[in-house]
């Protein structure tokens, strides 16, 4: 086989390659997220519709909107800004967390406020699940890794890795509020 | 449903967050360079390649030789890869189809449930919205 062969094959195939990793992957990683929070968001849904919750709670809009900036800005959530915001955690609680947290303490009942926090915990686990397995190489490792671990137990038993979580979504919020005030407080319908 | 502003950051907070960003935003920086270097390396080896061909051989000599080369498994490995590309990309136009032509109606009835059901904001295909990119 002549050299002339074997290296335009191996320059294509590496070009292939990054392709795949820098453009097919990401891109199926932001698009399998995006239907993961619609089938949360369904659910959360149903749960409301259903008189689990009244649709004008605020712990319902408000985590409602949280999922749905989520949904805007999953393109955003990278691990670069996951690990920045590990190094160098805020000490202040954003805005919409305690808005989130106050109108859970509002709310009355104890099964409503268990099912909420447990669909805000699915969301904070497949934030972190995007960031990681947006990296190609990093899936590869941490994927088989992962299904013997519960990611529900990373969380518990990591809090930065949690208040990272939060953060990342705090500046998605943070962009969403800032683009409400300059279009006029516009909700998106439909 | 409005919802409402955030009150004004603290100046510790605004520092915070200049910080946070200036970081965010010099390891983005050497994420690119990285994504883009390995780009600029795979043109480099074509590069090298042709410099160390050139003079000795010609195209239509490098193009008989690649087809003299070529064995049936490489010919069913391109077949294979190219049309896994093909079929992804195929499928991910049909979901975005069915997502369009889906969420309409469930959105609409889920709106008759809840006045003030909120959006996400993103196309009706379920993508970035060409605003948002970066």
């Amino acid at each position: 086989m002549s050299s002339a062969y074997i290296a335009i094959h191996s320059a294509f195939g590496l070009m292939l390659l990054w392709v795949f990793v820098f453009y097919f992957w990401r891109d199926y990683r932001v698009d399998a997220f995006r239907d993961h929070v619609f089938s949360i968001r369904d659910r959360l849904f149903l749960f409301a519709a259903r008189g689990g919750v009244s649709f004008d709670d605020p712990a319902y809009t408000c985590l409602r909107y949280r999922m749905n900036v989520v949904l805007r800005y999953a393109h955003r959530f990278t691990l670069t800004g996951f690990f920045v915001t590990l190094l160098h955690p805020s000490r202040f609680p954003s805005f919409d967390r305690t808005r989130w947290e106050g109108a859970l303490k509002a709310n009355a009942d104890p099964d409503t406020c268990e099912r909420l926090r447990e669909f805000d915990t699915i969301l904070s686990i497949a934030i972190l699940q995007l960031m990681l397995y947006r990296s190609f190489l990093l899936y590869l490792l941490l994927r088989p890794i992962l299904r013997f671990v519960e990611p529900r137990e990373v969380m518990r038993s990591s809090p930065n890795v949690v208040s990272s979580v939060e953060q990342v979504e705090a500046e998605a919020l943070e962009e969403e509020a800032r683009r409400r005030a300059k279009d006029g407080d516009a909700v998106l319908v439909g | 449903m409005a919802f409402p502003s955030p009150a004004t950051p603290s100046k510790i907070e605004l520092e915070h967050g200049l910080k946070v960003a200036r970081i965010n935003a010099t390891v983005t920086l050497g994420t690119t360079i990285i994504k883009y270097a390995a780009l600029v390396a795979c043109f480099g080896f074509i590069y090298l390649m042709t410099e160390s061909l050139a003079g000795r051989t010609t195209l239509a000599t490098i193009g008989l030789r690649i087809m003299g080369n070529l064995r049936v498994s490489d010919g069913i490995s391109f077949v294979f890869g190219g049309g896994g590309v093909l079929y992804g990309v195929g499928q991910r136009q049909l979901r975005r189809r069915s997502v369009e032509r889906l969420s309409k109606m469930k959105n609409e009835l889920e709106q008759v449930i809840d006045q003030g059901r909120s959006s996400s904001g993103l196309t009706s295909t379920g993508t970035t919205r060409p605003e948002d990119e970066e």
